[in-house]
């Protein structure tokens, strides 16, 4: 009997390298709006991947259970032959499948965002404490998990929440009355507490409220990321290019759509306050003129980050505008100046196309500088050091000025960093050691050999489990030469205190009675060489914590010893380093240190805590959320969006 | 042998601040040129959980019927709180000893005005709801979160089983059948004397007939007439629906406002019993045997919505307060003023200076005059208005009266181990510049001399003759 199909050769397919996803490219009322209509859909290429229903893959585990209504809703298989042939579901309020499609896909954008701007792959936060870590594979994603306007990454549970909650009746703005509005049905939500996890997973002290900047840091990155992701969609601008014209002169264009896209969400709107405002007279919107001194009113983590947004965001239109100026001076004739009417549809595409080359440039320069963050205790300026050493790093020759645009912007808005001589690029970038401190290092360091043993293997086509233990290893191999005797003393460079003569509020381990401390991570960074080549530089994570108290008599007591440890400390204080170290010349190249004995620091983060500033009826029922270990840190911030 | 009775000044006004706790209540005596004074009482409550909270009460109860020879000409309640009202339920036996002329409670008790009834409605659903879920939490292992939700609930007493009262709503329903009937005041309505009391005018602050500052956040809660008698669906009333449904046995009109609240078709929603026996949440939620060999329950999120609840509980607290009756006693014409807020929020400290068509006076001006401020919610932040409120009060000889028990309310609630943050102190030392130290403290007593650096000697030593301490109450005269 004749079989056709062991016949007929077919040639080996490989799997393809994006699957296309539709989503909402912003939230679904503005899909109540003519103007707003057509331009509310986009789909996004996320990089392929075998899915289980759920969906459920590599990074993502959406589980769609809603407590609340007290039921479950089925997963959705994208595999499936019919929605592989259709870029999966058609947007649908509706349908809570969809949902699980569109929170993949901007989480999944978002994640690619990450390990591309990394050049390695990403790892979740583990679970478990005090050095019982359990790799965790999966973020989970439940999109219907509340009944609130509210929605937060939980860093218990390694989890995204999204709530849903019915639109007033009243006052519903451009939702259905009573309709039901979902959190997670918004391109910007979804990418914001994405961004969240994935920074808990790199810096997992940075949710810990030390001073007035770490939770900041938190929510106004997290913003930017969603931010800029959206505007490397060339389609959303494209439609404001036209419809405005490019009011390019002025450049409010892109302020006013970058602030669009965070309102009728509260909260997350609030994050992009910093960037203009509609005057109430003219009703017009206007760039906010940047001022140094609203950094320092700002207290609330929300207003701090918006000044974090606007800061990069005004870096952006410095790239932007330089950008384009070759662009509009070919369009106008070499005068710069547009004539009346549309603007060319050619013109609408690159100027949409330079918006969004920049929006990435800007994401890769801010994602990236993470690498170069103290592990604890971060604050604006050190972010600002980080950004410029990173990219300094990765593009050692600033001729498109973007680092100079980077650093203008922040002094604009008042974030200069501590204890440098001046912002030129050369002195924010970290300092290299020198003299006596080179020296140390480099006899502290071990053998270039054993370093090469630490040398992970992060590249994108590892994997991930592997990646993670190979770093539980490294750790293990980093801390154990921590604590040979030669290396204990000279570990004060490292910002640590390790010798047995270190102030005894530092933690003990409770079998030798030295110091404790933990080896966080060891991660390989992206270099580029003098000639260009590529080079991979260890980066090393050393915490201690101490215990911290409000009084300082009581700190001097507990520290000589006078006093235990065992009256309850009011906080933690911690220290340590971010370690970058070359792997072929076997040097250390950056030591980024919050150092454990530093005095002022552990003044600044007393004042910290005990300045009560927050005096809402919260405070006075439930206790100040800084004096607390917040079980859940987004939950409040996110709160009523 | 009963105690004396109270006398009054022979000009102005004596009040008492009775020390059982974290709660209120004042008793004033007025001068009426007979042979006995004119007796007001504001609130008589301490909050739950207080040690003895019965005995506490019963004895200040007799102690209100003695001090005023079984007659209480003028009895105010201020707003529905326990730690304002649990005398009248914990002390019943003995208020029935007692002769009530008058009482005044605010309009937002008043059953026949329609936003009084809509909110009233609102706030025992949200009462109800909050405490169904605090059960919830609390079956659910979640004992700290209960708690600390719990301990603001408890400002509403306790729950009444089975669709009876609570001990709350009884204690109002006594206070409002001892009036007969009870006068429901209004902002901004003409001043209104003391019968037999020559000088005296009271004018009521607050709480203000307007929805959007007595509810101060939310305008999305304005709903139409049409929603009068029932519930909207609204972000608030869609997880009341859910948290009542979650304890079972909601009410019919319940369960209709929880079929409107499900986000989705019914052909989607998979029920848990179903769900339990599909692999995809066997693995991937509910964990469990022959599933994933790691136990993944701790990333399951039953209870998680829950967390809700206590901003809600926040919501409703401040909501009552805001409804508080305050008034303001203007001793003689032009003269002397005494404050007595309630637990009067910022939206109702905000409303007393709307324009007073019917007044002759401005409330920066009775502000001004004040000579005696009740400081409102025991001394927390959120009650005292600064601008336009404690900074307008001037007067030289300004005492402050502070009914706050700070051991109990500093208490560890639950999950919050500092307890309440109460009395606040940056309040307290503002209070201080204000008043010169002249601060009473229901837990502390009188101010100690070095309390009173600020003021001269002459001054220190008039307001101390003018002071009593006993171990029931603290007592200051307060000359015309």
């Amino acid at each position: 009997m004749l079989k056709p199909t062991s016949r007929i050769q077919t040639p080996a397919r490989r799997p393809p390298p994006f699957r296309k996803l539709r989503v909402y490219a912003f939230d679904p009322s503005l899909n109540w709006r003519m103007e707003t209509a057509v331009i509310n859909q986009m789909t996004l290429q996320v990089p392929w991947e075998n899915l289980e229903p759920g969906p459920v893959g590599e990074y993502l585990e959406v589980v769609d259970v809603d407590p609340a209504s007290a039921c479950f809703y089925a997963p959705v298989d994208l595999d499936d032959g019919f929605l592989l042939a259709q870029d999966g579901l058609d947007p649908a309020e509706g349908d809570p499948q969809f949902h699980q499609q569109m929170v993949y896909a901007v989480a999944m954008t978002t994640i690619r965002n990450f390990e591309r701007a990394l050049g390695r792959r990403v790892l979740w936060s583990p679970a478990g404490e005090d050095q019982n870590w359990d790799f965790v594979q999966r973020l989970r994603i439940y999109p219907h998990a509340m009944r609130e306007r509210n929605a937060f990454y939980s860093p218990q549970k390694k989890a995204l929440l999204f709530g849903y909650f019915p639109a007033s009746t009243d006052n519903p703005g451009n939702n259905l009355p009573g309709g039901t509005v979902f959190t997670c049905l918004s391109h910007d939500i979804v990418a914001h507490e994405t961004t969240h996890a994935l920074l808990d997973g790199l810096h997992r002290r940075f949710i810990e409220p030390s001073n007035g900047d770490t939770l900041a840091l938190h929510e106004g990155f997290a913003d930017v990321v969603a931010l800029f992701q959206h505007f490397s969609h060339p389609a959303a601008l494209k439609d404001q290019i036209r419809r405005t014209r490019g009011d390019l002169a002025s450049q409010n264009l892109l302020g006013q759509l970058a602030q669009q896209f965070g309102q009728a969400i509260g909260n997350y709107g609030a994050l992009r306050d910093a960037l203009g405002a509609v005057d109430p007279e003219t009703k017009v919107w206007k760039p906010k003129e940047a001022d140094p001194a609203d950094l320092q009113q700002a207290r609330e983590p929300h207003a701090r980050g918006a000044i974090l947004v606007a800061a990069v965001f005004d870096a952006f239109l410095t790239i932007y505008k330089s950008r384009i100026a070759d662009l509009l001076r070919i369009a106008s004739a070499g005068t710069g100046v547009l004539p009346h009417g549309e603007i060319h549809p050619d013109l609408v595409d690159r100027l949409a196309r330079e918006a969004s080359v920049s929006a990435g440039h800007v994401l890769n320069m801010c994602i990236r500088a993470l690498d170069h963050c103290p592990p604890v205790d971060v604050n604006f300026g050190d972010y600002l050091r980080a950004l410029v050493t990173a990219d300094r790093d990765l593009v050692p020759d600033d001729d498109l000025g973007y680092r100079v645009a980077v650093i203008e912007a922040f002094r604009r808005r008042g974030i200069y960093p501590q204890g440098v001589r001046s912002l030129s690029a050369e002195s924010l970038c970290w300092g290299a050691p020198v003299g006596e401190e080179a020296e140390s290092f480099r006899s502290l360091l071990p053998g270039v050999g054993s370093l090469e043993q630490l040398r992970p293997d992060w590249s994108l086509s590892s994997s991930r489990k592997e990646a993670w233990e190979a770093m539980g290893r490294s750790c293990r191999a980093v801390h154990k030469w921590l604590l040979s005797d030669s290396v204990r003393d000279l570990a004060r460079h490292f910002g640590l205190a390790l010798g047995n003569d270190a102030p005894k509020s530092i933690e003990r381990n409770p079998k030798t009675g030295m110091p404790k401390f933990e080896v966080h991570s060891v991660r390989p960074a992206r270099r580029l060489g003098p000639d260009g080549q590529s080079l991979t530089d260890l980066v090393i994570e050393i915490t201690q914590r101490r215990h911290g108290y409000l009084n300082p008599d009581t700190q001097a007591k507990v520290d000589s010893g006078a006093l235990s440890t065992a009256i309850p400390h009011d906080f933690w204080f911690r220290g340590g380093c971010t370690v970058l170290v070359d792997l072929d010349r076997g040097e250390v190249r950056y030591c980024i240190g919050k150092g454990i004995t530093a005095r002022e620091r552990l003044e600044s983060q007393r004042g910290f805590v005990s300045g009560k500033s927050d005096c809402s009826l919260r405070a006075t029922y439930f206790g100040d959320p800084r004096r607390q270990e917040e079980a859940e840190p987004f939950a409040l911030l996110h709160n009523s969006l | 042998m009963p105690a004396p009775t109270m006398t009054a000044p022979a000009t102005g006004v004596k009040v008492r601040m009775y020390r059982q706790g974290l709660g209120d209540c004042f008793l004033l005596a007025f001068p009426t040129g007979g042979a006995r004074p004119f007796y007001m009482l504001i609130d008589c409550g301490v909050l739950v959980g207080t040690p003895d909270a019965e005995e506490r009460m019963r004895k200040v109860a007799a102690s209100l019927r003695d001090s005023t020879g079984g007659r209480i000409d003028l009895l105010v309640a201020t707003h529905q709180h326990w730690d304002h009202l649990s005398g009248f339920e914990q002390a019943r036996e003995i208020f029935d000893q007692i002769e009530v002329g008058e009482v005044w409670v605010a309009w937002t008790e008043d059953p026949d005005d329609p936003l009084a009834r809509r909110l009233r409605a609102r706030r025992e659903t949200a009462v109800r709801a909050l405490w169904a879920a605090a059960r919830s939490l609390r079956m659910s292992g979640g004992e700290p979160q209960a708690e600390t939700l719990e301990s603001v609930l408890e400002l509403f007493g306790e729950m009444g089983i089975d669709g009876r009262p609570s001990g709350l709503q009884r204690a109002l329903q006594y206070v409002l059948g001892r009036g007969n009937p009870p006068r429901y005041r209004t902002p901004g309505e003409p001043s209104l004397g003391l019968p037999g009391v020559a000088g005296p005018r009271v004018y009521v602050l607050g709480p203000p007939q307007d929805e959007e500052l007595l509810l101060r956040s939310d305008p999305s809660r304005r709903s139409s007439e049409v929603y009068e008698r029932r519930l909207a669906l609204d972000p608030e009333t869609a997880f009341f629906a859910a948290a009542l449904a979650a304890e079972g046995a909601p009410s019919p009109g319940d369960e209709e406002l929880r079929n409107l609240s499900f986000p989705f078709d019914k052909v989607y929603r998979v029920p848990p019993r179903d769900a339990k026996g599909k692999k995809f949440f066997q693995s991937h939620y509910f964990g469990g045997k022959g599933t994933a060999a790691k136990d993944i329950t701790w990333r399951r999120i039953d209870v998680a919505w829950l967390a809700a609840a206590n901003n809600l509980a926040l919501q409703l607290d401040s909501d009552t307060n805001n409804t508080s009756l305050a008034l303001a006693i203007e001793l003689t014409p032009g003269g002397k003023v005494l404050l007595f807020p309630g637990d009067a929020q910022v939206g109702n400290w905000r409303s007393w200076h709307r324009p007073k068509p019917r007044w002759t006076v401005t409330a920066a001006d009775l502000l001004r005059r004040t000579v005696l401020y009740k400081v409102g919610h025991h001394g927390s932040h959120n009650a005292t208005l600064r601008k336009d409120g404690l900074e307008l009060m001037e007067h030289p000889e300004l005492v402050a009266m502070v009914p706050v028990d700070e051991a109990m309310a500093h208490r560890p609630k639950g999950g919050n181990p500092q307890g309440w943050d109460m009395p606040f102190y940056p309040l307290l030392d503002w209070l201080h510049q204000k008043t010169g130290g002249r601060i009473l403290r229901a837990d502390l007593g009188l101010p100690r001399p070095d309390d009173l650096d600020r003021i001269s000697r002459a001054d220190r030593d008039g307001f101390q003759q003018r002071c009593v301490q006993t171990d029931l109450y603290l007592e200051i005269a307060v000359p015309e």
